[in-house]
């Protein structure tokens, strides 16, 4: 198949328990991919696994036919996959400007340039009028929404959002989810992990992976998956329906 | 100096008597060190003043002595609680304030050198660099088994250190104020929604952190010479205990400082006195290419 | 901007800057504060050093005395045993630094946590024993003479004045540049500076070796105008490791002018309490660190440019010309 990443039969075991277990799925380019699952499914151990903060126990991570495993974070993101963190981590003492520069410089040598970049990209997610704000000052919101740009500032293929929309009110849902939606426009996919089945994440998906306890209890559309009795079992009858 | 010692010589006993003063010597580091791992756990820094609390001890320690004839032994019951009050007064009046205003780190251990620098410096000038032991009555008494001498003191001094530490860990196990400090070492923040006063703890516990120097103190002044810059050179053999034991675990430190004690006990007869702490310095290096979470711990990074 | 209108003054600032920094030796005959002088700059060199890997990229080192004794013992030792020119020398020195900085560097950029500083103090105390110990090549306790090169103290106070420029230089280049972002994003968090393509361990290891190669050329220098040094002197954790860190955090961590600051406070104060407290001056150093960590922790500079021109704010300057809106 097609798959850009493609992560094989992948496990991760922390002094004993098993935080993933045999875990297999794809992403294609372009594609939006819902991860949901319970508190300690093991979203956030995936995306360290693959962007290379620990090393997985045993399985395969293929990106563009390379094998991932023994890269550092910080070659796996010149490769084309960087991250957002469920804590966010803002540089603070440095301007908004500056945090998005310092994603562009990924890919370009000078100032000047990784300026322009890094300009473009505060326009793209709305940041631009905050740009000489030093980073600690920023609401929630807003420092999601700056490691967002600054991920997208480094030009990846592929960006696996942690937790995308918690501690977000409604309208701040609304409008991380119409960003995420344009990102396939700019050739980049997404990996949105969400704890919660909600609806927006359902709606701007196309392809939900559930995770519980480590292992991938269901894959496939979001009607599918909303209809899969395992998966409404793994949420103990928490109507994935709920509003955002 | 070494000078007379043929390497082709050396026979059991010597290497008997060299491990047995390694591993008295390396009880009285374990317990140096876990003042600082201690702390460690629950600041999360390295207090770099640690050696220059111990340095406080021994001053305290020299002074009830010298003044009041208090035998080094019983001294504990004067520097543990001057100590632990000394230590809560440097975290209440100067490191609190740093942790409420979330400064960096390296700012915390910064303060703990300024904090250091001072205490070194006011010892220079209230006593002089002049180097001071003490004489007790079983000062030069030694204990022999078979053809193997120890000294009394150190005997002493070693038992002494088991016995503080074993409480230690009692305390740490058994009490609840203990139960908090493990927690609060474990997480702060769980420890925090738990009700722990995580503030009060830390508190208390860099006192604990300065009491065990000055218990230490009592005890490093039966076997060693004292004067005001001795801290530098406790505080980074107490940080290479630490790192040999794990941070923070301080049953680690206390085999870390066994370690250590045997590594300069084996090095200055068999290499030379000279190179004695610069053998610690290479333990140490090892460590942190082979072991860096400690000899004990699992090695992640 | 103010910028606009501050350009002036800044050129202005910095011609009379050089003037007077040129001049000084020229007009002041003081051969007392010619040395004092003279002490500044090797200061400024020390502070900036250690801040481009303290201030700038986060890397704490309590051991900076290593790579100053370093420079000094190589310089020192490659004109004693073989007459080496000691002034070409200086550069050997620093590249001993550099080689001394590696495999620490490798060894402790891997490990987070309080290792790499405390590694540089364990460091600096080990090469202190090594030369102390090691009679045959450094003479031990004994310490190095060598012979004054010149009667004057003009030559020495351009080269001071070379060595401090140069470093500063350095670091204005590397801070101002693509590296500097990366130290700075380094500091800041490492784990979003991975995820953003940076190579940490590389960057850290980057500013250690400047660090070190700059430190270590101080070192020769000091040796080479005070014609003797010795263990002691040369790996001294309070006068020369804490000094530097002291030099830099008073002035500010992570500021180009910082250090600049931190180095005539410190060389003031120090002659000025030497004669007070004697061997205890040191007292003074354990006070203004505790003052300034907890009153002033973004140092002198830090704190005034919290309030004054946007160019001295402790962090790189990005206003660069053609900003949108600038
Ligand atoms: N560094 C680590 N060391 C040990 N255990 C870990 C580590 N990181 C995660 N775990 C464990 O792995 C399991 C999966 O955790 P993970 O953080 O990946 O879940 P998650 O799906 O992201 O959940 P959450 O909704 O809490 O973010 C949990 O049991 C967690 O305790
Ligand atoms: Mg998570």
């Amino acid at each position: 198949m097609g798959w850009m990443l493609d992560v094989r039969k992948l496990s991760k075991v922390f002094g004993g328990l098993p935080a993933l277990v045999n875990v297999d799925f794809g992403i294609a380019p372009g594609e939006i991919v819902g991860l949901i699952g319970p508190n300690g499914a093991g979203k956030t151990t995936l995306f360290n696994v693959i962007t290379g903060v620990f090393r997985p126990t045993s399985g395969e991570i293929l990106f563009e036919g390379k094998n991932l495993v023994g890269l550092k974070p910080h070659d796996i993101c010149r490769l084309g996959i960087t991250r957002t963190f469920q804590v966010v981590k803002p540089l603070p003492k440095m301007t908004v400007l500056e945090n998005v520069m310092v994603g562009a410089f990924a890919r370009v040598g000078t100032k000047e340039e990784a300026r322009e970049i890094a300009l473009r990209e505060l326009e793209f997610t709305g940041l631009l009028p905050k740009r000489d704000a030093l980073a600690r000052s920023l609401t929630l919101a807003d420092r999601k929404l700056l490691e967002l740009t600054r991920a997208v500032a480094t030009r990846p293929k592929l960006i696996l959002l942690d937790e995308v929309v918690a501690g977000l009110n409604p309208t701040e849902t609304e409008e991380t989810i119409t960003l995420i939606q344009r990102l396939p426009e700019r050739g980049i996919a997404a990996v949105a992990g969400v704890e919660h089945v909600m609806r927006v994440i359902m709606t701007i998906s196309h392809r939900i992976v559930v995770l519980n306890y480590g292992r991938k209890i269901a894959q496939g559309s979001p009607e599918e998956v909303g209809h899969n009795p395992e998966v409404i079992e793994a949420y103990l009858g928490e109507a994935y329906a709920e509003t955002s | 100096m070494a000078e007379g010692q043929r390497k082709g010589h050396m026979d059991l006993t010597i290497l008997l008597q060299t491990v047995l003063a390694g591993v008295l010597v390396g009880g009285l580091y374990g317990l140096i060190g876990m003042g600082m791992a201690i702390n460690f756990g629950v600041l999360r820094i390295i207090n770099l003043a640690q050696g220059e609390l111990l340095m406080v001890g021994m001053y305290v320690c020299y002074w009830v002595f010298t003044l009041w004839g208090l035998d080094p032994l019983l001294s504990p019951v004067v520097t543990i609680p001057f100590l632990f009050v000394l230590g809560v007064v440097i975290h209440r009046f100067l490191l609190t304030p740093l942790i409420r205003a979330r400064a960096l780190p390296e700012n915390q251990i910064l303060l703990t050198v300024g904090v250091g620098l001072v205490l070194t410096n006011a010892a220079l000038l209230a006593f002089t660099s002049n180097y001071r032991t003490i004489t007790t009555s079983y000062s030069a008494s030694l204990i022999t088994l078979g053809s193997i001498a120890v000294s009394l003191p150190a005997v002493l001094a070693f038992g002494i250190a088991m016995l503080v530490s074993s409480a230690l860990w009692l305390f740490l196990m058994k009490t609840d104020l203990g139960k908090c400090i493990r927690a609060t070492a474990q997480d702060p923040d769980a420890a925090l929604l738990m009700g722990v006063n995580v503030e009060r703890i830390s508190v208390i516990t860099f006192g604990i952190g300065a009491a065990l120097e000055g218990a230490a103190g009592s005890l490093l002044v039966l076997v060693y010479y004292l004067f005001p810059a001795l801290g530098g050179i406790f505080t980074l053999k107490a940080f290479i205990v630490v790192v040999l034991g794990g941070l923070g675990s301080t049953l680690g430190a206390l085999l870390g400082g066994i370690v250590l004690g045997l590594a300069e006990s084996l090095g200055a007869v068999f290499v030379s006195t000279g190179y004695k702490d610069a053998i610690g310095f290479i333990v140490f290096v090892l460590m942190l290419i082979f072991r860096p979470a400690g000899l004990v711990g699992k090695a992640r990074m | 901007m103010a910028a606009r209108g501050g350009k002036g003054w800044r050129w202005g600032g910095a011609v009379l800057g050089v003037a007077v920094l040129l001049g000084f030796p020229i007009v002041v005959s003081d051969v007392y504060l010619q040395h004092l002088a003279i002490f500044f700059l090797l200061w400024v060199t020390l502070g900036t050093s250690w801040n481009l890997l303290g201030g700038y990229a986060g890397q704490i080192s309590f051991g900076h005395a290593a790579f100053f004794g370093m420079g000094a013992y190589t310089s020192s030792l490659l004109f004693a045993k073989l007459g080496f020119p000691p002034w070409p020398g200086m550069l050997l020195g620093g590249v001993a630094g550099i080689l001394l900085a590696l495999p620490m560097g490798h060894i402790c950029f891997r490990l987070r946590g309080p290792f790499f500083a405390l590694s540089m103090l364990a460091l600096s105390e080990f090469l202190r024993l090594v030369t102390l110990n090691w009679r045959d090549l450094t003479e031990g306790a004994v310490g190095i003479l060598l012979p004054p090169f010149f009667i004057s103290k003009l030559p020495y106070y351009y080269i001071a004045l070379a060595l401090a420029a140069a470093t500063m230089l350095a670091t204005w280049f590397l801070v101002d540049s693509k590296v500097g972002f990366y130290l700075l994003a380094i500091r800041e968090d490492q784990d979003a500076a991975e995820a953003l393509g940076i190579d940490t361990t590389w960057y850290k290891l980057v500013a250690l070796m400047v660090s070190a190669f700059f430190s270590a050329m101080a070192g020769s220098y000091y040796a080479n105008y005070m014609a003797y040094i010795d263990p002691p002197i040369v790996f001294s954790i309070v006068d020369i490791s804490i000094a530097m860190i002291l030099v830099a955090v008073l002035g500010g961590m992570g500021t180009l002018w910082g250090p600049v600051v931190g180095a005539l406070v410190i060389v003031t104060l120090s002659e000025a309490f030497r004669a007070y407290f004697a061997a205890a001056h040191l007292i003074v150093y354990g006070v203004l660190i505790i003052v300034v960590i907890v009153f002033m922790p973004e140092g002198i500079v830090g704190s005034l440019a919290a309030r004054g021109p946007r160019w001295l704010r402790p962090r790189v300057a990005t206003d660069a010309p053609g900003a949108s809106q600038g």
